[in-house]
């Protein structure tokens, strides 16, 4: 088989890049752009912001991976510039931050939540459109601590091993914190137990 | 039977019960097999418990099932933008100074760092003594390693850390100089607000972090310097030949 560049295993990518090679990142780029907007997004809470934060944090990976031991799990270590440069954002806005998250599109000048709302009916319950709505809403009311927590676990699903590398605290904190977002998210969406 | 297995201390939940935990422990697959039987005994009995765990399972799906923000159009390319322009006309040996130059993170502790002196300083006996001489001018090892230190030690400096964080319950500090262990300097409240340490360290250059409320690893924003981390975050830097 020939091997084109697409086919690059991760580890030739890195040492590429570690050449300075745009073209190998570029590719690395493609596979994690996804994962990284998601994470710095629910993190602060903004989509705009989230893209130039998820480049700068792009960038930062570019500047340091000579830094990076191919040893290491390349994800872990983009999530944890991810991580660190969204709380740098929220420390920035003094942790005032627009809830405007996965707000569904107002293109038909429609009340987006009235819209959502009026999808529920006693026949069927919460819509999983409504559901997923007030979900956003209740995460991005958790504190920062709880937030990460929940969202790399149970958003992102990773195991609490790459999570305590990512966020630098302990398994038992990290567990800690995500029962809690847990009770919190329950709480806040207590009428699911109606429709169980 | 206390079903938390960890500190209530924090904060906003303080109406966190021991069945909340348990229902927790349950979702994770933390109980013990007899701890797992009970729990299941218990929510057969209790509709309400049943109810609960049910929902938070419920939540936890969608929550694995949220929307996820498309990668907008350009994203790529406005890094690759911003990315210093590569090298042109490469020689064929550069890829090979890159390997060999490259700046790397060395992890280390003080039993690494002695072993390396005597290493070193075994090296510097050997290349000064390769043969063993025979008859009385032989010179026992503990000299030659004493020839390899500084005759005069360079003295100790006291230095104060300040950082201004009224809000914080608790501050340290974590650097070259302790190892990292944020336990080992803990900083003491002024009645301003301020947080202050003096430490002793010799003349050098020091890397180091504060660590607000045991959690959150803030860069001293009073630093005369400093370093990237290789985590896209900023160490500060002390240098302590140019505090003095």
């Amino acid at each position: 088989m020939v091997e084109t560049p697409e086919h690059d295993d991760e580890s030739t990518l890195i040492i590429r890049c570690q050449q300075q090679d745009h073209e190998a990142f570029g590719e690395l780029i493609d596979r994690y752009a996804g994962t990284m907007l998601n994470v710095i997004a629910r993190m602060i809470g903004n989509q705009t912001d989230a893209q130039d934060v998820a480049q700068e944090a792009f960038v930062a990976a570019f500047k340091a991976i000579t830094n990076f031991r191919v040893d290491s799990r390349f994800s872990t270590w983009l999530h944890r510039i991810a991580v660190n440069k969204a709380k740098d954002y929220l420390r920035s806005q003094g942790r005032r931050q627009e809830r405007e998250i996965f707000k569904p599109k107002e293109d038909d000048g429609k009340d987006p939540i009235m819209e959502i709302a009026d999808e529920r009916t006693p026949e069927h319950g919460a819509s999983n459109k409504q559901t997923a709505f007030y979900l956003e809403q209740a995460i991005q009311k958790l504190s920062p601590l709880y937030r990460e927590a929940f969202v790399l676990k149970h958003v992102e699903g990773m195991d609490y091993e790459e999570m305590t590398e990512i966020l630098g605290a302990g398994k038992d904190v990290l567990k800690m914190r995500v029962y809690k977002a847990r009770i919190k998210l329950s709480q806040e969406l207590d009428w699911l137990k109606e429709d169980v | 039977m206390t079903t938390s297995p960890f500190p209530h201390s924090d904060d906003e939940m303080d109406d966190v019960d021991d069945r909340d935990w348990l229902v927790q422990r349950f979702v994770d697959h933390d109980l013990s097999p007899q701890e797992r039987i009970d729990f299941l005994k218990e929510m057969d009995r209790d509709p309400t418990l049943r109810q609960q765990v049910l929902a938070t399972e419920q939540m936890l799906l969608h929550s694995d099932q949220l929307p996820r923000m498309a990668v907008p159009p350009g994203f790529k390319a406005e890094i690759l933008k911003q990315l210093d322009p590569p090298p042109a006309n490469k020689k064929w040996w550069e890829p090979v100074w890159t390997v060999l130059f490259a700046p790397r993170v060395l992890q280390w502790n003080p039993a690494m760092a002695m072993a390396a002196t005597c290493l070193l300083l075994s090296m510097v006996w050997l290349v000064k003594e390769p043969t063993i001489p025979s008859g009385p001018n032989v010179v026992p090892s503990i000299s030659v390693m004493k020839a390899g230190l500084p005759e005069e030690v360079e003295k100790p400096v006291m230095v104060r850390l300040v950082m201004l964080e009224p809000q914080a319950q608790s501050v340290s500090v974590a650097g070259d100089f302790n190892g990292w262990q944020p336990q080992e300097t803990p900083l003491e409240r002024t009645e301003d607000g301020a947080w202050t340490v003096t430490i002793q360290v010799k003349p050098g250059r020091y890397h180091y972090m504060f660590v607000v409320d045991g959690q959150e690893w803030i860069t001293d924003p009073f630093a005369g310097e400093y370093s990237s981390d290789g985590f896209g975050a900023n160490n500060a830097v002390l240098d302590v030949s140019h505090a003095l």
